[in-house]
């Protein structure tokens, strides 16, 4: 009886360990390659010194919003730990090709890196980290002073309450602390609803004006026959809200299959409309 | 016991690694009189990137005004997200292809962003 008890006991210990590591999120979710030695010369660092490794794209805005932040810890930590950067795929719309230099890693303000940054146009150094996360970028990884990863993030990092302590850490030989480093998805439901809103109170709500617009997106749509066609990202001005809208003829209402899903607020939204394609009414419910 | 403890935690490891599993897009094509439409939505949370350099691909018996089969974003109506593919000629009930597509997203927060390829049938 008091084995069948301690092995309760065990189960709802590990079972709640279980759920509570899922709460946490990614956080806690250790990369696999995290503990892996690396290959000094690959990378173009020194031996025996942290590095940071960080790879990112011209394409990718936080990528380069990063940086000013980065110029600020080659700068402000040159002695204990050193930063390469590599640049992957090329900016040209189309094309696959990298640039051939590097001139254009500029942030947005203008400011240009004060580290070292090459090319790593195929990929290869990055796909050898194999990292968790996919081909996302910014991707950052921190590397001891025996050339192992203890760190992989993939997002920005804010410079003051991350980057900087987590580099202080580094070069101090421990293992950075940070917190959800791999790409956050948004919860899927949010708890509480909210039905059979008018037009004017889910607008408030979404925290936007104008309807008009919304409008003129369904019924170009409905102009087309392009029955499964989304609303117009330009015309759409609910940028945080989940939406769906619905054409309505004949009695029965036509699914616009398009979600505009920016899952912040989790409301949806149904415009319906009369045969001619004028508005008739809209309902929102947000969860 | 020790058996269902185990069989726990593996269900939980294998949670925790589809959790960090990123999002992928969803693509949906329509065949039109004498063209295929392929509108490319963006995973929940992201918004598409339109600074990366995308190409769709396509590949099979699909009777293509272009030729190569290869487009780039000059070909993605950015309002409709959608890629518009002409035909020569209206698609036969035995003609097939396949795409194979690289597109860009970032999430909504800007903290990131991504590329990411799909694949699929026409």
């Amino acid at each position: 009886m008091r084995s069948s008890a301690r092995a309760l006991l065990l189960t709802a210990a590990v079972f709640l360990a279980g759920v509570f590591s899922l709460a946490g999120c990614y956080g806690r979710i250790k990369n696999p390659n995290e503990g892996r030695r690396i290959d000094v010369k690959a990378y173009g660092i020194e031996s025996g010194k942290p590095a940071l490794l960080v790879f990112g794209a011209v394409w990718c805005k936080p990528c380069m919003s990063e940086i000013p932040a980065l110029n600020r810890a080659s700068r402000d930590l040159s002695a204990g730990v050193q930063i390469a950067s590599f640049l992957v795929e090329g900016p040209q719309k189309g094309v696959s090709a990298a640039p051939k230099d590097t001139e254009l890693v500029i942030a947005p303000g203008g400011e240009k890196p004060s580290y070292r940054v090459t090319t790593d146009s195929s990929w290869n150094l990055f796909d050898g980290l194999q990292a968790q996360s996919g081909r996302a970028l910014p991707t950052m990884v921190f590397v001891d002073r025996s050339a192992t990863i203890v760190r992989i993030v993939q997002r920005s990092m804010h410079y003051e309450s991350e980057l900087l302590p987590a580099l202080q850490a580094l070069a101090a030989g421990a293992p950075p602390v940070v917190e959800n480093p791999v790409p956050e998805e948004p919860p899927s439901e949010i708890p509480g609803q909210r039905k059979n809103l008018s037009f004017a109170q889910w607008s408030a709500l979404s925290g936007n004006e104008s309807t008009g617009t919304v409008y003129s997106g369904v019924h170009a749509g409905w102009q087309q026959g392009l029955e499964d066609f989304a609303f117009l990202e330009d015309d759409m001005p609910f940028r945080a809200a989940k939406m769906t809208a619905f054409l309505y003829a004949d009695g029965r209402s036509y699914p616009i299959q398009g979600v505009w899903d920016a899952s912040l607020t989790g409301c949806k939204l149904t415009v319906f409309f009369n045969r001619d394609g004028s508005y008739l009414r809209s309902e929102g419910i947000c969860r | 016991m020790r058996a269902a403890v185990l069989g726990l935690w593996l269900v939980m490891g294998a949670a925790q690694a589809a959790a960090a599993e990123a999002p992928a897009a969803e693509i949906k094509t329509r065949k039109l009189e004498k063209t295929i439409v392929m509108q490319v939505n963006p995973p929940k949370g992201t918004h598409l990137n339109f600074e990366g350099p995308w190409k769709l691909e396509i590949t099979g018996a699909v009777p293509l005004a272009n030729k190569t089969g290869v487009y780039g974003l000059e070909s993605f109506d950015q309002k409709t997200r959608s890629f518009t593919l002409e035909l020569m000629r209206g698609l036969k009930a035995d003609e097939a292809g396949s795409y194979h597509l690289v597109y860009f997203i970032c999430a909504e927060n800007n903290s990131w962003c991504k590329r990411t390829e799909t694949k699929g049938t026409l």
